[in-house]
C-alpha cells in the first residue's frame, strides 16, 4: 500500500512520485504545505470512500502514517465487502 | 534595530514586530477600514472560524479593536512590508495567572492563502509570547474541520491535546468538533535549539 500512498501524496502535493521518499514527514518538502495537506486528506478520504475520524486526521504526519491509514481502510473495505456477500 | 525597539516596549503600549515579509503591529480604531471590516462580513473567511458572516459596520469593527489593551490582550495587524493595508490579523489572549496564551490568526486577504503567512507570523510571535510575555504555554483551538490550520499547528510542533467531539453547532448544520493544540515553552525551546 506504500506505492498507493506515494501516488496519492504526489498527486496532492503536485510533485513527481519519485519525490515522495520513504522518510517523508509533514512539512519536510516545500509542497507539503497547508493547502497540500488539505488536498491530501481529501484524496485519502476519496480513496477510502469515507470521512476520516478526527483522530485519524491529526495522525497524518508522514508517508508511513498515510500507508497505515490506507492499509487499515483497505482491510475495512474487504471486511465490509465480505459482509455484504 | 528591531530588537532594540522591542526592548523599549512595555505592556499597554502599541506593539510593533517585524518578520521576514511582514510588519506585525497593534491595530487601532483607525485601522477599521473597509478591508478589515470585509473580513468579518465574508462568509468564506468566517466559515473557517465556524461563524456566520457578521454584518459589521465601522462602529462594530472599531469597538472590537478597542477591546484589546496590548497588556493582556493583543490584536495585531499583519502588514506586508511596503503595504498600507493588512492581509490579516493575529490575536493573543494571555492569562498572567496560569501563564497560558491563546492565539488565533486570520488571513483575510485570500491572495495570501497558501503563502505560509500563519507559519511566519506565529514563528515571529512565539518568542515574544514566551520570552517577553513570560507565558509557559501557547494554545490554539480549531473550530470545525479546518485542515490548513491543523497543518499549520502540526508543522510548528504544537501537539494535538484533545478533540472535543461534536462540541458546538456547526456552521453547515450538524455539529462541529474542536481541535485543541498546545505548545509548551520547553518544547518550543528544544525545537528552537534543534533548529539552530
Amino acid at each position: 500500500m506504500q506505492n498507493k500512498a506515494k501516488k496519492i501524496m504526489a498527486s496532492a502535493f503536485i510533485v513527481d512520485p519519485a519525490d515522495i521518499h520513504d522518510g517523508l514527514t509533514l512539512g519536510s518538502i516545500r509542497e507539503w504545505d497547508s493547502l497540500g495537506h488539505m488536498r491530501l486528506v481529501v484524496a485519502i478520504e476519496e480513496f477510502l470512500g469515507k470521512t476520516l475520524d478526527p483522530h485519524e486526521v491529526v495522525a497524518i504526519r508522514s508517508l508511513a502514517d498515510v500507508s497505515r491509514l490506507l492499509d487499515a481502510g483497505d482491510y475495512q473495505l474487504t471486511v465490509n465487502h465480505g459482509a455484504k456477500e | 534595530m528591531k530588537e532594540a525597539l522591542l526592548q523599549k516596549w512595555s505592556p499597554g503600549q502599541h506593539l510593533k514586530l517585524e518578520s521576514e515579509r511582514f510588519f506585525i503591529r497593534s491595530l487601532t480604531p483607525q485601522d477599521a477600514t473597509e478591508t478589515y471590516i470585509s473580513w468579518w462580513n465574508d462568509a468564506e473567511i468566517q466559515h473557517d472560524l465556524n461563524m456566520p458572516a457578521r454584518k459589521w459596520g465601522r462602529a462594530e469593527a472599531q469597538r472590537h479593536i478597542s477591546r484589546f489593551d496590548n497588556r493582556i490582550t493583543y490584536h495585531l495587524g499583519i502588514f506586508p512590508k511596503g503595504a498600507l493595508l493588512p492581509v490579516g490579523f493575529f490575536t493573543i489572549n494571555t492569562n498572567p495567572h496560569t501563564k497560558v496564551a491563546v492565539t488565533n490568526v486570520v488571513i483575510g486577504n485570500k491572495s495570501f492563502w497558501g503563502e505560509k503567512v500563519p507559519l511566519e507570523v506565529r514563528g515571529r510571535m512565539l518568542p515574544f509570547i514566551f520570552n517577553r510575555l513570560d507565558m509557559l504555554k501557547v494554545k490554539g483551538t480549531i473550530h470545525g474541520r479546518n485542515l490548513p490550520s491543523i497543518f499549520n499547528y502540526e508543522a510548528m510542533g504544537f501537539k494535538c491535546e484533545g478533540i472535543l467531539r461534536s462540541e458546538l453547532p456547526g456552521i453547515d448544520g450538524g455539529r462541529a468538533d474542536i481541535y485543541v493544540y498546545g505548545l509548551l515553552r520547553d518544547e518550543w525551546l528544544t525545537r528552537k535549539n534543534d533548529a539552530e
